[in-house]
């Protein structure tokens, strides 16, 4: 009740805020992450330095709303999964992933608007650096088919030489 | 070579094709200011072409100037003044390039988000005038 009347307030009839809040809070990630970054190369040079301490709080701040973020992305993409059952629910259907594809799908979507190559996502989603490209394209097209089963087949996009993202819009076709 | 060394080489590299490209651009934009003047025989064709070199010119020297401290921020030493200028001035910028995206769009989300994202702007605002002080501080130090 109290949740459709914060929708009345907040939504004209017909608009999907979810929908349109997804780029912008995408957008936003990314300048947090350019932020942690500098924050991190800074800090590493930053002994003996006064405002070393305070450098610090910046980005355990930084990181923190990048975090909080990270998560309403994930809210707003109507995707969640439950990384210790390995489980994905979406629109209302549930699908049981393996331990490397449910970190994959984790990592993806909680770095949007950002393509990785497959050597980045050995290393970051799965903190396997010896994963070949070959190895790493065979999960990603799995997972991309199995992913067809609750209508999310479009969620994981391949950039031509670039590499693998999420799809700025995440609209599954929920069957 | 050391690493430090090279380090050292790829900044000045990268701080020299900064400067070439702002020369350039200086140069192109007093043609385009002279062009646009009375005394100018340059028909409008002529101006357009400028001034078509001048954005291109700029998107350039801005692509350069980020290499510049991209790389600064990789190899540069926290001993020098000139990675404390390009740390604090990068984070500045970021940050106000969030502030702006953050009251842009906030607009247009839920009510909840809306309240985080002013609570972000707020933040942010303060860190932006921390970082630009220590910005002006470092750039003293390096002047000095």
């Amino acid at each position: 009740m109290a949740s459709s009347l914060r929708q009345q307030l907040t939504e004209l009839p017909g608009e999907d805020l979810a929908t349109s809040a997804l780029p912008e809070v995408a957008g936003w990630i990314t300048i947090y992450e350019e932020m942690a970054s500098v924050l991190r190369s800074v800090l590493a040079r930053a002994h003996g330095v006064p405002d070393a301490d305070e450098l610090r709080t910046n980005l355990l701040w930084v990181e923190q709303r990048l975090a909080s973020w990270r998560d309403r992305h994930a809210q707003l993409a109507g995707v969640t999964i439950d990384r210790k059952e390995h489980l994905l629910t979406y629109a209302g259907k549930s699908l049981k992933l393996t331990r490397r594809e449910a970190d994959l799908l984790d990592f993806l979507l909680r770095h949007p608007q950002r393509p990785f190559t497959s050597k980045q996502l050995a290393t970051l989603a799965w903190q396997n650096s010896r994963l070949s490209d070959a190895q790493v394209r065979t999960y990603i097209m799995r997972l991309r088919s199995r992913l067809r089963q609750v209508g999310l087949e479009e969620v994981i996009t391949v950039a031509r030489n670039q590499g693998y993202g999420i799809a700025a819009n995440i609209r599954g076709t929920a069957k | 070579m050391s690493v430090a060394g090279a380090g050292k080489e790829i900044i000045t590299s990268h701080l020299l094709v900064a400067q070439s490209k702002r020369l350039l651009l200086r140069n192109v934009e007093n043609k385009l200011a002279r062009g646009r003047g009375s005394a100018s025989l340059m028909n409008a064709d002529e101006i357009q072409k400028l001034g078509l070199l001048v954005d291109q010119l700029a998107a350039d020297a801005h692509r350069a100037q980020g290499n510049y401290r991209r790389a600064v921020l990789k190899w540069g030493s926290g001993d020098t003044s000139d990675f404390w200028v390009v740390a604090y001035s990068s984070l500045a910028s970021a940050a106000a390039g969030l502030v702006t995206k953050l009251k842009e769009s906030a607009r247009d989300l839920p009510a909840t988000d809306r309240y985080e994202a002013s609570t972000d702007v707020e933040a942010l605002e303060l860190l932006i005038d921390r970082w630009t002080a220590a910005m002006r501080a470092s750039m003293s130090a390096a002047v000095a």
